[in-house]
């Protein structure tokens, strides 16, 4: 049996993820701090877990739920985010930690948990974001999503040969956040895509996929931009 | 210049430039400490941030200093997440300053350089501008390697 565990799987990109590892066959251990997870798991058939990655107690449930599954995962995707923009100036150091804690601290403190349980020759995959190249009002967003790439190298080598650790960096992808913003904002931002359109969260997904099948097993420590060509442009 | 590092070595190569009182209004250094508890790391790039807003109030320029190893990934994961997050947040306050002229970039020091070397590239890049949002590695440790 295979288990993909997915954080912030209530929605969006982590819905996405879930939705095409259950594709792929894994059974999916899904977490994520809203009640949108209970329905996403209903409707792949797995398990959800309500816990916040930030907190003791949520670590414990996550890692107490990987145990009474019986199984050790073979993949983990530390997809939780947050944002909370604002240029630097009017940027409060509440919401500098916040997303610290959620984008950086959570994905460190779970891979720590499960490397050990993870199958040999299993995978973690770290979502990372095109924002950290630079943005402007995510300096916090931009520190925490850097800060996975360094977690992602230094884990690389760290738990080589036995696990492979990737990272994904998104870039503008189409989700209720992103939907929520003015259309001349979203029609600048598009402007600068070569590949002219918004990302679709299955977009993300299936970079995740890859990066978690054995397709991929020669690649490990590196980040794959899936931003349509922002990245550089 | 307000200079903040935990490394005595290094702030004594430094103490040219200015002092932990200096004007911010001069620049911001600021070199993290290395943490071994996440409580630490996140500490220290609060730090990061509260100098990093300091500056940008004033518009001044913003130096911070990695050790190399830990911005290519060739460290603790605590380490590697405070280097390259710095990284990538000296991108980001390059990118917003841009418009009104404020200079951000990254150090990156290889542990076999002299602590020297790190006030010379912060005297050329605050004198030339060169270096916006970049990482400056002092040594050589990072050549074949494919930079974060």
């Amino acid at each position: 049996m295979s288990i993909a565990v997915v954080t912030g799987a209530g929605r969006g990109i982590g819905r996405a993820i879930a939705e095409r590892l259950a594709t792929d066959g894994h059974q999916l251990l899904l977490v994520d701090v809203s009640e949108a997870v209970e329905e996403t798991a209903r409707e792949l058939e797995g398990t959800a877990v309500r816990a916040d990655i930030t907190a003791a107690d949520g670590m414990a449930a996550i890692v107490s739920a990987v145990r009474e599954s019986g199984h050790g995962p073979a993949v983990l995707v530390n997809n939780a985010g947050i944002t909370r923009d604002a240029i630097l100036r009017r940027m409060t150091e509440a919401d500098f930690r916040a997303v610290l804690r959620v984008n950086l601290g959570g994905p460190l403190a779970l891979t720590r948990e499960l490397a050990p349980l993870l199958q040999d020759g299993g995978a973690v995959v770290n979502i990372s974001s095109r924002a950290q190249l630079g943005n402007v009002g995510q300096f916090n967003y931009g520190v925490s999503k850097g800060g996975v790439i360094g977690v992602t190298r230094a884990m690389a080598l760290a738990l080589a040969p036995r696990l492979r650790v990737n990272a994904v960096a998104p870039g503008f992808v189409e989700t209720e956040m992103t939907r929520a913003m003015p259309s001349e904002v979203a029609q600048r931002v598009v402007r600068q895509i070569p590949l002219a359109e918004p990302g679709q969260p299955m977009d993300i997904a299936n970079a995740v996929a890859w990066l978690a099948s054995h397709e991929a097993r020669y690649v490990t420590g590196q980040v794959l931009y899936s931003c349509g060509g922002r990245s550089f442009a | 210049m307000r200079i903040t590092v935990a490394d005595p070595g290094m702030a004594a190569a430094l103490a040219g430039l200015g002092g932990g009182e200096g004007d911010v209004a001069d620049g911001v250094v600021f070199a993290p400490a290395p943490a071994a508890t996440w409580s630490e790391a996140e500490d220290e790039l609060a730090t990061a941030y509260r100098l990093a807003r300091e500056a940008s109030l004033t518009g001044a320029s913003v130096f911070f200093v990695v050790d190399a190893a830990a911005a290519l990934g060739r460290a603790t994961p605590l380490d590697s997440a405070v280097a390259v997050g710095l990284v990538a947040g000296g991108r980001c306050l390059a990118f917003e300053g841009q418009r009104k002229g404020q200079f951000a970039t990254v150090i990156a020091h290889d542990a076999d350089q002299p602590l020297q070397r790190i006030a010379e590239v912060i005297e050329f890049a605050s004198g030339s501008g060169v270096g916006l949002g970049q990482t400056i590695m002092t040594g050589a440790t990072h050549l074949g390697a494919l930079l974060p």
